[in-house]
Order: structure tokens, then C-alpha cells, then sequence
């Protein structure tokens, strides 16, 4: 698929992490340091750009920009959050002006995901809409390993979601799009949009109750 | 009128509630089914953590140090 959105392309250009400029005098130390970290920091921006475009050529386009602007910026950023969130809050940036942009409807094809998948999501149900098994209640996890265990299953879930589920999650979640603004730039109705973002939610509750609930309780 | 909604529709509400407020029929309703209701409540205390866990992930980053899938060639 070709992209032609507009942005600084980086076709051709070797990626991102060669030579890069000096914040200002004095900081030599600060850039050696940021340098270092923006390899890993990239593998992570691509990630969670992917899950959200799900376009590979894109999503690396958008953090090529992104660690642009970080290696511009990091000298005048206030020390508040981790690199990796001032960062992921720069490429959030970037995404939703993407998906705001007027040029992109061409660019990327916005199909809708066939129903595969969504027998989980029924199968809870009997006819009249009750649940057919109880429902278990969750635990709260006991410490600080548990919650980044949490997080990497989390994860595991939110890519394993299918292609149009997984963008209009993200736009909500993470880009904090109104549903009104994803119907509008993803043209699907209100009532899809609603369904997709239950329909995602609840394949996540799924996902999360078989891959940790259910391996937790078995251990 | 049937005064209850059923359990998958109450899990829809749910996840709009999290999206726009819900009109004050439903809000009541779906709270009366909640109050007698284990399924429900569970599956409202979930469907809340996912939520936050999601919001929390998503703001801060993925971290985990799993390679990346192989792309195609540029």
C-alpha cells in the first residue's frame, strides 16, 4: 500500500537513529543519553502506533516524526513524565491529526471487520440474553508484578483485536475521540460505532479472563 | 414494557455509559438490574477495569520487550 499523506516521507531514508543534532551547547550529555534510549523507545512508539493505524508503512512514518520532534524538543521538556510517555503523548498527537487530516480518506482502507470473532463475544449469551455460565469475579491484583503482568496480557489483547475493532478502540481510548468524531472520520454510523467499541471491550474482558483470570487461578 | 433488561443488553449499556451519558430510563433500569444481579455487577467491574487498565496502558505506552513482527521490506 502506498502513502503519499503528506508528511515528511522517510521513504528511502535509512531509519531514523543515524546522526542526529545536538539539543545545545552544554547538553551533550542529555543527547548522548536520549541516543542511546531511542532505539527501544522506537520498537515501543511503532507498537502502539500499529495498533492504532494498523499500517505498518504508516506507523512508521508517524514515529519517524515523532522521534524527530523528541530529538528537537527534549532539551526544553520539563522533566514531569518518563521519556516513553512524553513520547507516546507526541505520537498521539501526530495520530490524531492523521486521522483529522483531510488528505488521508484515500490513503488507507477503511473496511469493515467480517463478523469471525464476535461467536465468543454471543456464545456468552443464551437466547433470552442471560449469561449461560456464571460470571467469576476478579481479583485485584496483589502487587507491582501482578499489574505489569496485567498490562503485558492487556496488551496481547488490544493487538490481537481485528483491524477496524482495533482503530476504533484506539481512537477512543487513546486518542480520546468523541464516538461522534470516529463516526464521522471512520464514516461508519453511530449505532456501528457503539457496537464496535462494545464489541471490542468485551473481547478484551474475554481475553483477559482466559489469559490471566483463568491461567492465575490455575496456578 | 418488560421492565428488566436482559443481561447482554445491560452489558451494552455498559460499555455506552463509558461513551456518552445514557438517557435516565436507562440509567435506572440498568441500575436495577444491577442491583439484583451478580452476573451483571461483575461484568460491570470488569468491563470498568479493562477500561482504566486501557487508558492507563495506552497513555504511558507498551513496554514489554517482545521483539517486533517482522516487517516487509521497504
Amino acid at each position: 500500500m502506498a502513502h503519499t499523506h503528506g508528511l515528511h516521507s522517510s521513504h528511502g531514508d535509512p531509519p531514523a537513529l543515524g546522526p542526529l543534532p545536538l539539543a545545545g551547547p552544554g547538553d551533550a550529555t542529555v543527547t548522548a543519553s536520549l541516543e542511546a534510549q531511542l532505539p527501544a523507545l522506537r520498537v515501543r512508539l511503532i507498537r502502539h502506533a500499529r495498533y492504532a493505524l494498523h499500517d505498518d508503512g504508516l506507523a512508521e512514518d508517524l514515529v519517524q516524526d515523532t522521534l524527530m520532534a523528541v530529538v528537537e524538543q527534549h532539551g526544553k521538556r520539563r522533566g514531569e513524565s518518563s521519556l516513553p510517555t512524553w513520547a507516546t503523548a507526541i505520537l498521539k498527537n501526530k495520530v490524531a491529526d492523521w486521522y483529522r487530516s483531510p488528505t488521508r480518506q484515500r490513503m488507507v482502507y477503511f473496511g469493515t471487520d467480517d463478523e469471525h470473532g464476535d461467536d465468543a463475544i454471543d456464545a456468552l449469551y443464551s437466547p433470552d440474553g442471560a449469561y449461560v455460565e456464571p460470571v467469576p469475579a476478579w481479583q485485584q491484583p496483589d502487587n507491582r508484578t501482578e499489574q505489569r503482568q496485567i498490562m503485558t496480557v492487556l496488551e496481547r489483547c488490544v493487538s490481537c483485536l481485528p483491524r477496524q475493532t482495533g482503530r476504533v478502540f484506539m481512537m477512543r481510548e487513546w486518542l480520546g475521540f468523541e464516538t461522534s468524531e470516529i463516526c464521522e472520520r471512520l464514516g461508519v454510523s453511530a449505532e456501528n460505532c457503539r457496537t464496535i467499541l462494545h464489541r471490542a471491550r468485551m473481547s478484551l474482558r474475554d481475553c483477559m479472563q482466559r489469559d490471566w483470570i483463568g491461567k492465575r487461578a490455575s496456578v | 414494557m418488560n421492565l428488566m433488561y436482559s443481561c447482554r443488553r445491560v452489558a451494552e449499556l455498559l460499555s455506552q455509559r463509558l461513551d456518552e451519558p445514557l438517557g435516565i430510563f436507562d440509567e435506572m433500569r440498568l441500575k436495577l438490574h444491577l442491583s439484583m444481579c451478580g452476573n451483571c455487577s461483575h461484568v460491570a467491574d470488569q468491563i470498568g477495569a479493562v477500561h482504566a487498565a486501557s487508558v492507563d496502558l495506552l497513555s504511558n505506552g507498551f513496554e514489554h520487550d517482545e521483539p517486533l513482527p517482522p516487517v516487509p521490506p521497504r
